[in-house]
């Protein structure tokens, strides 16, 4: 028979190991939680140091390690007054000193590559990091600008053609998807390319379902709000500038390189608690990026004209040698700090605006025009 | 009686695991901190070997753009807040030209007869006992007016 003392023991025994099994559950499900996280920002540290690499060498990479979680809830975001920092839902990583332009899908590998906007006196380079996507167009016309903005879109994404993550082009006319237009296969970015250089014709809205990866993008004079239920709508104006459309009613965005419009593209739709899509802040992100580096980048090379414009000017002897490198190059650079002086005074523009963004790119190459010469000169 | 020797004894085996685990952690975060300011030296140094912002290409500095930048600074222009904004804060930068002369730093009034760059350093640096990550490398300095390169050593620090 169970005897008082005995039941003691046991129901001690019992309240003893619940506690201890309560505090040790707990534990590793905190563990385990924190291990995750811990994991995931590993990955996003990793992804940063690869991103680094590919920047300064200049070679695109396979990320692997975005297969292991899910990623879809980052993105670059401001961190003021410290550099950008990438959000996630479960931490951030910072600091991101390099222009990264990344878009995460879940579970996906990711290509790392690095490009540039060349704007001769500097230029700015930034990373993508980019899961596989099918990138459609839909040529509503033959225009030249419209060939010319297909072109320069397609140049700015990753050349996949020794890769398994691939990203590949074709087109769209009304039901008819034409994407195996390179030999029988999908168009890569080469093969695209040298595709547009001899295909001209215009297609009829996209009618065909397409899977999640397929980014479709019209191009058409005839773009206007809330025209278009995916993708985005591209109007050039001119063969450089011009608006771009997405679903949401309300947003109408200049673009005045093809950064702005790959932005959109990978930045994708998909909004958040406050209604604001992932391209669109990723678009504001890139602009505000671009023109305070720009800003930055015009001051000093405007101050570097200012010294050498004096020190050209003090060497040089019109009277002995007026062909010397002297007198041809203190005239270019005295030209080329007035006009680094107007890039400097719009890159406080407002971007949204067409108007203001034409006024920048006219000051852009203006001193393109004249850094250009300065090469020519053997000034530079 | 032994069995409750036992569960105290248990309990207390299992205390000492949790805080073996948390001690482990914090000197594991303590290490990390101090590999991440060494990997972000070696970023930085890395980066301005390569930045438009100051090189005329690739490991070559320009000897004009770094000039401009004095000249800005001498103007009252604090550039080290503009740099801070991409490149972080709590670092500098310094280029000397190996040319076995003392240093005499680069300004507008002296520029081209100058050899040495310093940016965003701190004088307090010097005095006070911070934790620095220093490091040294080789690079090129295009010299605009000769139309020469001229060695250079690039010194970047991060500091806490």
């Amino acid at each position: 028979m169970i005897t008082v003392y005995k039941a003691f023991q046991l129901v001690l025994g019992i309240i003893f190991s619940g506690f201890i099994l309560f505090f040790l559950i707990q534990y590793a499900s905190d563990y385990s939680s924190f291990g995750k996280t811990k994991q995931s920002l590993t990955v996003l540290n990793n992804l940063k140091k690869t991103s680094e690499s590919v920047y300064f060498s200049g070679n695109p990479v396979v990320f692997n390690d975005t297969k292991m979680f899910d990623f879809s809830s980052c993105e670059i975001a401001w961190n003021e007054p410290e550099p950008p920092a990438i959000k996630c839902d479960f931490g951030e990583i910072s600091p991101v000193s390099l222009p990264i332009f990344p878009h995460f899908e879940d579970r996906k590998e990711s290509i790392i590559d690095a490009e540039e906007i060349d704007y001769g006196w500097w230029r700015f380079r930034f990373i993508t990091a980019l899961p596989e996507m099918h990138v459609i167009f839909i040529p509503e016309d033959i225009e030249d600008k419209t060939w010319n903005i297909m072109k320069n879109l397609t140049r700015i994404f990753p050349d996949t053609q020794n890769f398994h993550v691939k990203i590949t082009f074709g087109f769209c006319d009304g039901n008819t998807l034409l994407e195996n237009i390179c030999g029988g296969k999908p168009c890569e970015r080469e093969a695209f390319l040298k595709v547009l250089d001899f295909y001209r014709a215009k297609a009829s809205p996209c009618n065909t379902a397409l899977e999640k990866n397929y980014i479709l993008v019209t191009v058409s004079q005839s773009c206007r709000q809330a025209r278009i239920s995916q993708g985005i709508c591209v109007k050039p104006v001119s063969p450089e500038m011009g608006y771009i459309y997405t679903p949401r009613s309300q947003d109408i965005f200049v673009y005045k390189d093809p950064v702005d419009i790959l932005a959109l593209i990978i930045g994708g739709n998909e909004e958040d608690i406050l209604g604001k899509s992932s391209g669109e802040k990723l678009y504001h992100f890139k602009n505000t990026l671009l023109l305070k580096n720009l800003a930055i980048a015009a001051e000093f090379v405007r101050e570097k004209s200012y010294i050498l414009r004096s020190e050209y000017q003090k060497r040089c002897d019109p009277q002995h040698n007026p062909e010397s490198i002297y007198c041809r190059c203190y005239p270019l650079y005295n030209q080329l700090y007035s006009k680094l002086g107007n890039v400097m005074k719009h890159t406080g523009n407002d971007y949204t605006k067409y108007g203001e963004m034409e006024m920048l790119k006219l000051a852009l190459e203006e001193s393109k025009s004249i850094y250009a010469d300065l090469i020519k000169n053997g000034c530079e | 009686m032994e069995y409750i020797f036992m569960t105290f004894f248990v309990i207390f085996v299992i205390a000492l695991l949790v805080l073996f685990l948390g001690w482990w952690n914090v000197m594991h975060i303590g290490t990390e901190r101090t590999r991440s300011m060494d990997d972000r030296a070696l970023f930085l140094a890395k980066h301005l070997m390569v930045s438009p912002f100051f090189v005329k290409e690739r490991f070559a500095f320009d000897d004009s753009l770094l000039t401009g930048m004095k000249r800005l600074e001498s103007s009252g222009k604090d550039i080290c807040r503009e740099l801070n904004k991409i490149f972080g804060s709590n670092w500098y930068f310094e280029v000397k030209i190996a040319d076995g002369e003392e240093e005499n730093e680069c300004t507008e009034f002296v520029y081209p007869d100058c050899n040495y760059w310093s940016f965003c350093k701190s004088k307090s640096l010097e005095k006070e006992r911070i934790t620095r990550y220093i490091y040294t490398f080789p690079v090129n300095v295009y010299r605009h007016i000769t139309q020469k390169y001229d060695l250079a050593l690039l010194t970047v620090g991060v500091y806490e």
